[in-house]
C-alpha cells in the first residue's frame, strides 16, 4: 500500500520536531521532517500499523531532542561555514539555549564582548568627558584598592590611572579582545557543528 | 584494586572517543560505492562495519557533511511511495576520505603489528578458557 496516508501517530511526531525547529528557515525545516518521514516510512516498510510505527519512532528518540540535535548544527554548521561577524554572534546566542556547551559559550563570548565594550566605549567617551572617563583607582573600605573602568561620579575620591593613555590603550584592548571573542565563538561554533553522535558496536 | 576499578571508565572514555572520532570516517566510506539513503547507509554501518549509529542522529551528521562539502543530496522518487534523500560523495569528498582511509589504513598496519603478540596471547587464554 504505498500510498497510504502517513499514519496520525507519525505526523503528531513529526509536528513536535518541527514545533522545536523553529527559528530555521522554513525550507530547512520541511527538508528535515521530510526526511525523517521518509526515514520511519522506509523502516515499517510500507507496513504502517501502529506497533511499527511506535517502534520506529522510537528508534528515532524524543522528537524534541531529535529537533535539538538538528537544530544545533544546522545552526553551527551554517554560521562554520560564513565568515559573517554578526551571523557568528547570532548563532551563538542561539546555541546557548539548545545544549551546555552551547550555553558555555555564550557565557564566554558575552564576558569578552562585555570586556571589549567597556574598554572601547570608555576610550571614545575620554575625550568628552577626561575627568568622568577613565581606568580609576579607588581606596577600599579595608584600605585596599580596587580598579573601576568607566564612568566615575563627580566628587568622589579616585585616581586616574592611565589618563590619556586610556585611549589608544582602550582601543587597542577592545578592538583586541573583541577580535579574539570572535575567534573563540568561530573555534566553538566550528567544535559544536562537528560533534560527532555516539555509535556503538552491533551485538554480534 | 584501585587500579583495576579505575580501568573500565579509561577505556570506556577511550572507546567513545575512538568511536565518535572515527563515524565520520565510516559514514563517508559508506558512499565510496554509490549513493544511499539514510537508512540504507545505517543499514550498511551494521551490516559491514557492525556499527549501530543512533538513527536520530545520522541525519544531522549527513547534513553538516553537506555543509562541508564533501557528499551532496537529491530527492528521488522511489517505487515505495514516497520521495528518499540519497547522498553521495562529491569530488572533494572522495578525494577526502581517500586521505583519511589512507592515514587511518597506514596507522593501523603500524598499530596491528605491535598489537599483534596480544591478541596471540588473547586468543591463547580464550581457548584455554
Amino acid at each position: 500500500m504505498p500510498n497510504a496516508k502517513p499514519p496520525e501517530q507519525l505526523e503528531a511526531w513529526l509536528k513536535q520536531v518541527r514545533r522545536h525547529l523553529r527559528g530555521l528557515p522554513p525550507a530547512e525545516i520541511s527538508e528535515i521532517v521530510q526526511e525523517l518521514r521518509s526515514h520511519v516510512l522506509d523502516r515499517v516498510a510500507g507496513d504502517l500499523d501502529h506497533a511499527g510505527i511506535a517502534e520506529a519512532l522510537e528508534s528515532l528518540g524524543d522528537p524534541r531532542e531529535v529537533a535539538r540535535v538538528n537544530l544545533s548544527m544546522h545552526v553551527a554548521a551554517r554560521a562554520a561555514a560564513g565568515n559573517s561577524p554578526f551571523a557568528t554572534a547570532r548563532a551563538i546566542a542561539r546555541l546557548g539555549a539548545l545544549s551546555m556547551r552551547g550555553l558555555w559559550t555564550l557565557l564566554v563570548s558575552l564576558a569578552g564582548y562585555g570586556f571589549a565594550a567597556a574598554w572601547l566605549l570608555t576610550a571614545i567617551v575620554k575625550p568628552f568627558a577626561p575627568d568622568r572617563v577613565g581606568l580609576w583607582s579607588l581606596p577600599t573600605s579595608d584600605g585596599d584598592l580596587s580598579l573601576s573602568l568607566g564612568r566615575h561620579a563627580a566628587g568622589f575620591a579616585a585616581h586616574d590611572v592611565l589618563g590619556w593613555w586610556v585611549v589608544p590603550i582602550g582601543l587597542v584592548v577592545g578592538l583586541g579582545s573583541a577580535y579574539l571573542t570572535y575567534l573563540y565563538d568561530r573555534y566553538a561554533l566550528r567544535r559544536i557543528a562537528g560533534r560527532q553522535p555516539r555509535f556503538e558496536r552491533s551485538p554480534s | 584494586m584501585k587500579e583495576a576499578s579505575s580501568e573500565p571508565s579509561d577505556f570506556a572514555k577511550w572507546e567513545v572517543q575512538l568511536r565518535k572520532g572515527s563515524l565520520g570516517l565510516a559514514a563517508l566510506a559508506s558512499l565510496w560505492e554509490g549513493k544511499l539513503y539514510g537508512l540504507e547507509l545505517l543499514r550498511k554501518l551494521e551490516s559491514v562495519a557492525g556499527l549501530t549509529v543512533p538513527e536520530g542522529t545520522i541525519y544531522p551528521l549527513l547534513s553538516r557533511l553537506k555543509v562541508a562539502g564533501f557528499v551532496q543530496s537529491e530527492w528521488v522518487e522511489a517505487d515505495a511511495g514516497h520521495p528518499r534523500k540519497y547522498y553521495e560523495l562529491t569530488a572533494s569528498g572522495r578525494s577526502y576520505v581517500r586521505e583519511i582511509a589512507n592515514t587511518w589504513l597506514e596507522f593501523t598496519a603500524g598499530l596491528n603489528r605491535l598489537l599483534a603478540p596480544l591478541e596471540e596471547k588473547g586468543h591463547a587464554k580464550r581457548k584455554a578458557s
